[in-house]
């Protein structure tokens, strides 16, 4: 559940940040293909529905008292990490839709976008396995 | 209500009429405004009467927020279909795209959550009430207000006004313009109410399918307005389409996000009303209710 929110923090901060206050991306560069349009148009829709989904699942944990805030915390670097991986990857590079920054040499805007892509991810599975672990030590 | 220096100025319509005599041009206009007005007041009107019939019959208790969001639903509606806000849109895409987005999508979710049909079942005697209620279980108005049918309905149009220049120009006819946008504010409200009409629905469907409803309506729009935006420059294109592209694709968005925030709140009250359910029957451990 942590993973949905993730995702939606992720796709807010790009849209926020990289197409709104850098101006880096491009909102539409008009190079896209059908496919490109179609998948960015749905992962638009997922990441709004994961973001307000989340926060309402969020709530039902509390209410039913089944909140662990170190599970939903590795879920969300978990989240952030896989999104982040695939916009860079996949939408990026093989869809095409837009680049991290236009004019530049992209190598290293590249490796820098899916290297903290990775680092999240990574993180996120090691609190995750952490806390299970833990849990498992427990009984 | 309205005054005459301001029909007169919504009524300036620059690239309007067709190739209709001046004269017939504006005296179908000005018709047709006077039924718009009438038919956006007659709404709120409607709402207010039946709300008094109810409480005439005894059924007071009617939810205030229902009133307040059909009303503003009403006025919205209202204000962005005459008047100075009206010929704004005529001069500029910008305005025709911020009318869009209410005419299509805000007013129809406000006026779905006034829950109506409610507020008349309460005001009508009993008999007139149960032949109602099965007028909306009958199999044309299910196949209507089934999420698929009322996503296909709001969506074609918009999809087909928007896919080249070509179509822009119905919006400035006196007649189809006006009725392109009664298909708005009509496809938008069926669509709110089958993901999420608080009005009785028999034979409501699952929330999987409202999700998916939701989800493809915002994935569809975004597109839309993406593709939109490749289209400013090009020949037969507004000034300013790029602009109103965005507005499309963010302005949806809100509007959209506050679909989702009612429709996740709908289902997080309903099991939590199933989990305390639960809860008292077996009488121990905390309530399982599962969202989504």
């Amino acid at each position: 559940m942590g993973i949905l929110f993730g995702c939606g923090i992720i796709a807010f901060l790009d849209e926020a940040v990289f197409h709104q206050l850098l101006h880096w991306h491009h909102f539409y560069d008009r190079s896209t293909q059908a496919a490109g349009l179609v998948s960015d148009g749905l992962f638009h829709a997922f990441s709004w529905f994961a973001t307000v989904a989340s926060l309402f699942l969020f709530a039902d944990l509390r209410r039913r008292g089944a909140l662990d805030a170190r599970r939903w915390a590795g879920g969300i670097l978990v989240g952030v990490g896989a999104f982040q991986l695939f916009d860079g990857l996949v939408q990026h590079k093989l869809l095409g839709l837009h680049e991290v920054r236009y004019g530049v040499d992209l190598l290293p805007y590249d490796l820098a976008w899916n290297g903290a892509a990775l680092t999240f991810l990574v993180a996120g599975v090691l609190v995750l396995l952490a806390v299970g672990r833990a849990e498992r030590r427990r009984g | 209500m309205l005054g005459d220096a301001v029909l007169g100025d919504a009524m300036q319509h620059p690239t309007g009429g067709g190739g209709m005599a001046a004269g017939d041009g504006d005296a179908v206009t000005f018709a047709v405004r006077t039924a718009v007005v009438l038919a956006w007041s007659g709404l709120a009107a409607g709402y207010l009467v039946a709300d008094r019939a109810a409480v005439l019959r005894g059924r007071t208790s009617w939810p205030a927020a229902r009133t307040a969001s059909w009303l503003s639903g009403a006025l919205l509606g209202l204000v962005v279909s005459v008047g100075p806000v009206a010929s704004a849109a005529g001069n500029s895409f910008t305005a025709h795209m911020a009318v869009h987005l209410v005419l299509g999508m805000l007013a129809p979710l406000l006026l779905v959550l006034g829950a109506p049909m409610t507020l008349v079942l309460r005001a009508v005697p009993v008999h007139a009430g149960r032949r109602l209620a099965g007028l909306a279980g009958s199999p044309p108005i299910r196949i209507l207000t089934h999420p698929v049918t009322a996503l296909v309905l709001s969506i074609t149009p918009m999809a087909l006004l928007y896919r080249d220049g070509s179509a822009l120009a119905l919006l400035h006819d006196p007649v189809a313009g006006p009725a392109l946008h009664v298909h708005f504010v009509a496809s938008g409200a069926l669509f709110a109410y089958a993901v999420v009409g608080v009005d009785p629905q028999p034979h409501r469907a699952s929330v999987t399918l409202r999700a998916g409803a939701i989800l493809v309506s915002i994935a569809a729009h975004g597109m839309i307005a993406k593709h939109l935006y490749s289209l400013s420059g090009t020949a037969g294109m507004p000034d300013g389409t790029a602009a109103a592209a965005q507005l499309m694709y963010y302005g949806g968005d809100a509007v959209h996000v506050l679909l989702l925030v009612v429709f996740c709140l709908q289902v997080y009250r309903r099991t939590g009303r199933a989990g305390r359910r639960r809860a008292g029957a077996s009488s121990s451990g905390p309530a399982s209710g599962r969202v989504v």
